[in-house]
């Protein structure tokens, strides 16, 4: 059939609004309309479905549909012959067929075979989990035994150290030996964490701290290195924030030392400047942002783009693997907080580390008629203000001398019972002057309270009588400290049982050294396996059991639970272990272990526990 | 060089003399083929005749992919310099012996069925008849209910290969292979099979592991070829680089996996998902690099692709027309010989789009 005059204007009309065409392009489209109703030439069709596949809009497809629909309507109306209106009938189910009919099953097949590939991807996934946990688990395990080693490497070098029985050559060896170990506890300290960053197995701890405190522990583990570095000065300009925070204290620390060992590491002469400032977000919350900045090597772009990449480590003579930065990176992350880089390459890097803290509810520092002295040669700098403005507020006794005379003269006068603190910020004579005094002061009754103070010292003489030495400031918390609470000594003379078992015997070993050597008293028995510990457990009491957690035949978790059900008396049972992990913790929190002693053995961690003990056996 | 495609009964509209024609035919019209043929060659008594028999063709005009029979034999009528090609008939299970021969050739090699020396023995091939460029495919598999066959001058050939060589000085043919697949998972090793089956994987009943990965295995997922496997032998470096290998059938009874392919112990495989179709069109545009003015193409789609792209099939076979601006004439293989990028070696395929270009040689004309 063919189509009239009128019918394909009318027909073009349509086109051209539905489809925004010009007169020219609807003619086109009318006319291979034409081709298929009069000739059955079906290259219309095609080109319709090629152009519905390419444009992938459903908008355009609802448009030809809608298109379709008006055309047959007007055409069917306006054709009288039954014939030819048969003969459009026929061309517009065609066309509806191939263009939506088949198009709709072809989606259902799509949509089967996405299916299949839905099906291998998950199983690709849970495949890709399981082989990561294996792998954590194999990182664990190894980690757990070079712990163990190590704790044996470093128990004993640290005895032929303490008996200083090496001399020339051989103390050198030593000296390498002990340096070599500590590296190596490093590199596992940072695969660990690595591990358990990358397994979602990082647990974060919440405390309340001071910023200035815990900069200062930062600074302190930094500080063998810097002496290492003599023309390398590290400047402090730190905001004093008036308030405690509370955050994970211990994961902000080990982003900051990253990063200032790092800027140590790249950095032979010239300055690290560690910086803080603070805004408070609301009422509860801070922004802290830190900045460290040296004048080291720099990095090109380069090295800047991989910076926070794992084993980014630039030149191969410095020590570590280059996990560091990417640990940092990663602890932020998990912080919530971030950290970025700017670098000029032979001229230095600035780190800014940003994290909002929340304020602490707990406020309370008790400052209450505290009496406080500064000296302060130069004049004080802003945060000195700051911090004495603080004190005042918390109601303490300040007193401010920036005469050496007067300050001299004001504590050998002091009538009563003399200031609770004094603090000193002085020069090298200054410094030894005061020491000469506080020898003098302390022989006095009326200062025998008094805690002396060295700030901003980082002198190359030593002081014998400050009680308290700060290379930059002291924390904000030292005037809450009482003397008689601070040179508290530990003097329990209770002597107690200690049962120690675990399989490795360097381990039994390393720890009857520390015992033995710092409490000769106590009574320490040893086990090589669980059987043994338990047979010694029934015959004997104990006032502490420490049990290895990983033993063939039993291990720890059931020795323990083999002691629980013997019925007797329970001292507190000591996990003892190298497998730091969140489940492993968990695990040892859920049997009731009283705490877990990690391995490499830490023996001031070890002492403390002990004397607790040893306490409460006295009390008793 | 001349050329000009003609489908059945359409060779009154030949417009020149041709001395080579190259036909493809529907299996199953085999009389109609022979009809065709008495009737060329009784109008072109010299002409060489090759063709071979065909799933089904694929043709440069509506309805490209020959859906309702309307192109059951179409031909390649060419007017090529005479000395300037050669016909080959190979036993499949012949040996290759290499000879040196002081021209070099590019190749069309059209396979009655999959053979093992074809699969495993490319370069030998290549080297015998000192053959740069080959491109080709394979027109069924022996248990189809049509013995599968190549034909030359008058003789149907079973389990046989047919190579058209063109001298280089005169003509080239250049092409390419493009899959729209992407490997994925983890590999598989394949611990025993014999000849195309495949018994275990990893150590375990081989379609076990597959049920594990795919879901359970049916005849209705493996018809789809949703999911060919990446088959890495020695000579390949990764899975990426490595040919398709399409799951055939499977055994419930014995466990075991039957592909398009024989393959042997420690090769390796690894499940395939299709890329996106952004990306598939991407991989259509690098046909654009080989399109040659003057030239015709031979089109391979794998019965995979047929299968796997349904009715969309003719959308990508328009796009490539519309690339090309060059006319083409093919079939649904079982097998395509080409390689993945145009400096690649010359591999056996299973579900790719394979082009060959034959054309004149850019400086003589």
């Amino acid at each position: 059939m063919r189509l009239k005059d009128n019918q394909k204007d009318r027909l073009a009309q349509i086109i051209q609004k539905r489809f925004k065409l010009n007169a020219t392009k609807a003619k086109v489209v009318v006319d291979g309309f034409e081709g298929l109703l009069q000739n059955g030439d079906t290259q219309f069709i095609y080109d319709l479905n090629y152009m519905i596949f390419h444009r992938r809009n459903h908008r355009f497809t609802k448009k030809i549909l809608n298109t379709i629909v008006e055309t047959y309507t007007y055409l069917f109306d306006d054709t009288k012959d039954i014939e030819d209106k048969n003969k459009i009938r026929e061309i517009f189910e065609k066309l509806f067929d191939v263009l939506f009919i088949e198009r709709c099953k072809y989606s259902k097949q799509l949509e089967e075979k996405s299916k299949i590939t839905q099906k291998i991807l998950q199983h690709t996934t849970k495949r890709l989990n399981e082989t990561l946990e294996t792998q954590e688990l194999m990182i664990a395990n190894i980690s757990h035994e070079m712990r163990t080693s190590l704790n044996a490497i470093n128990g004993y070098l640290a005895i032929i150290n303490d008996k200083d029985v090496l001399q020339g050559e051989d103390k050198q060896y030593l000296n390498k030996a002990t340096h070599a170990t500590r590296t190596l506890k490093e590199l596992v300290s940072d695969i660990l964490s690595v591990t358990k960053l990358n397994s979602g197995q990082l647990e974060i701890q919440k405390s309340n701290f001071w910023l200035d405190k815990m900069l200062i522990k930062c600074i302190d583990n930094i500080a063998l290195m810097l002496q290492k570095k003599s023309k390398i000065e590290l400047r402090t300009d730190i905001e004093f924030v008036p308030y405690r925070v509370y955050g994970d204290q211990n994961h902000i620390m080990e982003i900051i030392i990253n990063i200032l060992s790092n800027a140590v590491k790249y950095t032979d002469s010239g300055y690290i400047d560690l910086k803080m400032r603070t805004s408070k977000n609301s009422d509860n919350e801070v922004k802290v942002v830190f900045e460290i900045s040296d004048t080291g090597i720099g990095m090109t772009p380069e090295q800047l783009k991989s910076i926070f990449s794992p084993y980014s480590r630039f030149k191969t003579e410095r020590q570590g693997l280059g996990l560091g930065m990417h640990i940092a990176h990663q602890l932020a992350k998990k912080l919530n907080g971030s950290l970025s880089v700017k670098s000029k390459y032979k001229e230095g890097s600035t780190f800014t580390f940003t994290i909002n803290i929340k304020i602490s509810d707990d406020k309370t520092i008790d400052l209450q008629d505290r009496k406080i002295c500064f000296y302060n040669k130069g004049h004080l700098n802003q945060t000195q203000k700051q911090r004495i403005e603080f004190l005042k507020s918390q109601g303490a006794n300040v007193h401010v001398f920036d005469d050496e005379k007067i300050f001299i003269n004001h504590l050998l006068t002091v009538q009563e019972s003399g200031p609770d603190y004094v603090s000193v910020v002085s020069t090298v004579d200054g410094y030894s002057k005061f020491d000469a005094l506080i020898y003098y002061l302390k022989t006095l009754p009326n200062f025998e309270k008094t805690i002396f103070i060295a700030e901003n010292f980082r002198q190359h003489i030593s002081l014998n009588y400050f009680d308290e030495i700060y290379e930059y400031f002291s924390p904000i918390d030292v005037y809450a400290v009482n003397k008689s609470q601070d040179v508290k000594k530990f003097e329990s003379k209770v002597n107690i049982s200690i049962l120690a078992i675990d399989d490795t015997e360097t381990n039994l070993d390393i720890l009857s050294l520390f015992i033995s050597k710092k409490y000769p008293n106590i009574t320490l028995d040893m086990a090589s396996g669980g059987y043994e510990g338990i047979g010694m457990f029934k015959i004997k009491h104990y006032d502490m059991v420490m049990l290895d957690l990983k033993m063939p035949g039993l291990d720890g978790f059931e020795v323990f639970k083999k002691l629980k059900e013997l019925g007797l008396p329970l001292p507190p049972v000591y996990a003892f272990s190298a497998d730091i992990y969140k489940s492993n913790i968990e695990k040892v929190e859920e049997y009731g272990f009283a705490g877990m002693i990690e391995k490499p053995l830490q023996p001031q961690k070890l002492y403390k526990i002990i004397e607790r003990i040893m306490n409460e056996a006295d009390s008793e | 060089m001349k050329h000009q495609i003609i489908t059945c009964n359409q060779f009154d509209k030949l417009d020149f003399e041709p001395n080579l024609v190259i036909g493809f035919y529907q299996d199953i019209k085999e009389s109609s083929f022979k009809s065709h043929y008495k009737k060329i060659k009784q109008r072109f008594p010299h002409i060489d005749f090759i063709a071979c028999s065909t799933e089904s063709n694929i043709y440069n005009q509506i309805p490209y992919v020959d859906m309702d029979e309307e192109h059951i034999c179409i031909y390649l009528f060419l007017k090529i310099k005479k000395d300037a090609y050669d016909i080959n008939i190979l036993k499949s299970n012949e040996e290759f012996c290499t000879t040196d021969k002081e021209k070099s050739y590019d190749a069309i090699v059209l396979s009655s069925e999959y053979s093992k020396l074809l699969d495993e023995d490319i370069a030998s091939l290549k080297a015998k008849f000192k053959i740069d460029n080959l491109f080709g495919a394979i027109a069924g598999v022996s248990d189809m209910k049509n013995t599968p066959k190549i034909f030359y001058n008058g003789e149907f050939y079973s389990d046989s290969l047919l190579l058209l060589v063109v001298d280089r000085k005169y003509y080239q043919i250049t092409g390419l292979s493009i899959h729209q697949f992407e490997p994925v998972g983890f590999e598989l090793n394949i611990t025993r099979a014999k000849d195309d089956v495949i018994y275990e994987l990893d150590n375990r009943p081989a379609l076990d592991v597959l049920d594990e990965i795919v879901g359970t295995i049916t005849h209705k997922k493996i018809k789809s070829f949703s999911f060919p496997f990446f088959l890495k032998k020695a000579i390949y470096h990764s899975f990426e680089e490595s040919p398709l290998a399409s799951i055939k059938d499977f055994d419930r009874v014995q466990k075991t996996i039957t592909l398009y392919r024989y393959i042997k112990d420690q090769d390796k495989l690894k499940l395939s998902i299709p890329i996106t179709s952004q990306e598939q069109m991407h991989r259509l545009k690098k046909f654009n690099n080989i399109r040659q003015n003057d030239g015709v193409a031979f089109i391979f789609n794998c019965l995979g692709i047929k299968h796997y792209l349904g009715m969309m099939e003719y959308v990508y076979l328009m796009d490539l027309k519309r690339q090309l601006k060059m006319p083409f004439i093919g079939f649904h293989s079982f097998g395509e010989i080409g390689s993945i990028e145009t400096n690649s070696d010359t591999t056996l395929h299973n579900q790719t789009i394979s082009l060959a270009i034959l054309s004149p040689t850019k400086d003589k004309k």
